[in-house]
């Protein structure tokens, strides 16, 4: 069939419009974390001003401090040394020369005013590049408000870079150990996204271990040996203790919440199997899931709930394997690794990341879920376990040993290094990273 | 001075031995005949007396013995494994004996794993040896109800450190008396 000239004019229109959008696209995209090796973006932020007629005041170099680490910390950013620049930023005109001049790509002015203990902070994004303001905000609030206000901004500036907020509202939970009587004392703890305000979330003084947070962040679900076995427990952060869901002869192992709901996935072995069940949070037993004759534990689900994956030694080793819920179907995911374990989908859904046992030692690995392009993201001494994908699926933070034991460190999701979260007397395993919106509201 | 101590020391060494010696005379002419009837039986019971202390005392030392065994004596398993081997078997007879010799015994069977490997599916597979090593007493005609099975995982290692004997120790099968 030949084109008319009319299907010919549309066609001309599609491409056209598809041009532009593409080119717009490719104008947004400043970094692809898919990217192994993609660079860090320059980014200059200057000394914060005192809005016009205001009073010079130390929130200035506070606020500072608490967005460069911040943005620091998504590995995204080359903060640059302020000794470079050459002269202060004027409210309402930016010399876009002059901050090109000294490698910036990116700029971000901020400029407070105090009273009393109100607190006013305006903070603008451009992009040196384009010479263009990419996104401006204007907090107002008291002074206590500060790190908030300037977490917020943190995650406007990454809002519009890559298109997502960031980790600056999350909090990462994590097992503590330290030597008792008797042994290790395992407790569930949490910590800011960088490490800071750690709390003490269990005191049970015995074993608590895996950690998972419901998808609201409300409920954090977790295994104890409060009843002399490991039985599941779920606590509410805002407050009380820990209540026992279920504790089915056996073991009770790695529970997660399915998303969109309050059920959790947990690993039992009541029927003779180590099995994984999705159970009500009242411990109804709703469906058994996976059908291994030995030991299928640590679920993970995919972010759409529709697949899970999770460990199981059917093939005779420790291995991941994928279920499609709602056919049944299961299927082997890791090959050429002698051991696997502990998968973690990631919230974007595209990759898989779990530990792998390479010479002998555990490395992070992801993977897709169809089985191709694994990438080993850590090596060397000590190895890493237990991966978890920040909700923004751009850093993992996992369990290392470079120091002799074991404490929780982030990269990112190519395997940059960031840097060491923990640094508490004892062991630090397990981490397990919340969704957005735990430590503060959302805008 | 010297000289007179010594010669203290050595009368008081004769006077005992004379002493010792006068002891034995005497009992060895007891039973020759100046003894009563009732005398001789009264002995001969205490004699018997003796001997069942003797006896017991040593009953219960060999108890004490076969319990300190039952307890401190593991089952091994290989890496990542949870059959039991032939010598595990052998230690599990023994465990079945005992039991059946001490029909109110409860036992709670430990599964124990080596610190390699994730936490997680070390506590699945500690269960797995707990169970083996039950299901093996049951065969051998310990009920049921006598035994509980519980795993650590990786959380109680008997030997601190990553050398392949300290492994060998952890992976193991432990029975504690309720």
């Amino acid at each position: 069939m030949r084109p008319s000239p009319r299907s010919l004019v549309i066609i001309g229109a599609l491409l056209a419009a598809l041009i532009v959008m593409a080119g717009s696209a490719w104008a947004r995209v400043y970094i692809d974390v898919t990217q192994p090796f993609s660079r860090r973006l320059p980014l200059a932020i200057p000394e914060f001003q005192p809005l016009a007629g205001a009073a010079p005041d130390a929130v200035g170099a506070e606020g500072n401090e608490i967005l460069s680490k911040a943005l620091s910390f998504t590995g995204l950013f080359d903060i640059l040394d302020p000794r470079g620049f050459i002269g202060k930023p004027q409210p309402g005109s930016v010399n876009y020369a002059m901050w090109s001049k000294v490698g910036a790509e990116l700029m971000i002015a901020c400029s407070y005013q105090t009273g009393g203990q109100g607190l006013t902070m305006e903070c603008r994004l451009y992009d040196v590049v384009e010479r263009r303001l990419l996104t401006g905000r204007r907090y107002d609030g008291v002074r206590a408000d500060l790190p908030m206000m300037m977490y917020r901004f943190a995650d406007e500036v990454m809002l519009a870079i890559t298109g997502e907020r960031s980790v600056f509202s999350t909090e990462i939970a994590f097992v503590g150990s330290r030597q008792g009587e008797k042994g290790a004392v395992k407790e569930i703890y949490l910590m800011s996204f960088d490490g800071s305000s750690i709390k003490k979330v269990t005191s049970h003084g015995d074993i608590s271990l895996y950690p998972g947070w419901s998808g609201d962040g409300r409920l954090l679900a977790y295994s104890s040996y409060q009843k002399r076995r490991p039985a599941i427990f779920v606590q509410a952060l805002a407050g009380g203790s820990g209540k026992l869901v279920i504790n089915k002869p056996g073991v009770n192992l790695t529970p997660v919440f399915q998303p969109g709901s309050n059920n959790l996935a947990v690993s039992m072995s009541h029927t003779g199997r180590t099995n994984i069940f999705l159970v009500d949070i009242a411990g109804q037993i709703v469906k058994h899931l996976t059908n291994g004759w030995g030991i299928d534990v640590a679920p993970s689900f995919s972010p759409d709930g529709k697949q899970m994956a999770y460990v199981s030694d059917r093939g005779g080793s420790p291995q991941i394997y994928v279920m499609d819920l709602a056919s049944g179907q299961q299927r082997r995911l890791t090959f050429g690794y002698k051991y696997c374990a502990a998968p973690d989908w990631s919230p974007r859904g595209d990759r898989i990341a779990f530990q792998a046992m390479d010479d002998g030692v555990f490395q992070v690995v992801t993977i897709k879920p169809d089985g191709s392009g694994a990438q080993v993201l850590t090596s060397g001494y000590g190895g890493a376990e237990d991966p978890t994908w920040s909700p923004d699926g751009r850093l993992i933070a996992y369990a290392g040993r470079q120091t002799g034991r074991y404490q929780i460190y982030v990269m990112t999701a190519n395997g940059q290094p960031i840097r060491r979260l923990t640094n508490l007397p004892g062991e630090q395993t397990d981490p397990a990273w919340s969704p957005r919106g735990v430590s503060r509201p959302l805008d | 001075m010297k000289k007179f101590l010594v010669v203290i020391a050595v009368a008081a060494l004769v006077m005992s031995l004379g002493l010792a010696a006068g002891c034995g005379k005497e009992q060895v002419a007891a039973p020759g005949g100046q003894l009563s009837a009732e005398e001789q039986a009264r002995l001969e019971a205490e004699r018997q007396r003796r001997l069942r202390e003797a006896q017991l005392q040593e009953q219960e030392a060999r108890a004490s013995q076969l319990r300190e065994v039952f307890v401190n004596q593991d089952i091994h398993f290989d890496y990542d494994r949870y059959d039991l081997s032939a010598e595990a078997k052998q230690t599990l007879n023994d465990k079945a004996e005992y039991m059946r010799g001490n029909p109110a015994l409860m036992v709670i069977v430990e599964g124990h794993c080596d610190e390699r490997g994730s936490n997680a599916y070390n506590m699945a597979l500690g269960e797995k040896r707990s169970k083996a090593a039950a299901a093996y007493l049951e065969a051998m005609g310990i009920a049921p109800n006598r035994l509980e099975t519980v795993s650590y995982g990786e959380e109680r290692p008997l030997v601190m450190g990553t050398s392949e004997e300290a492994y060998a120790a952890n992976r193991r099968g432990h029975f504690v008396i309720k």
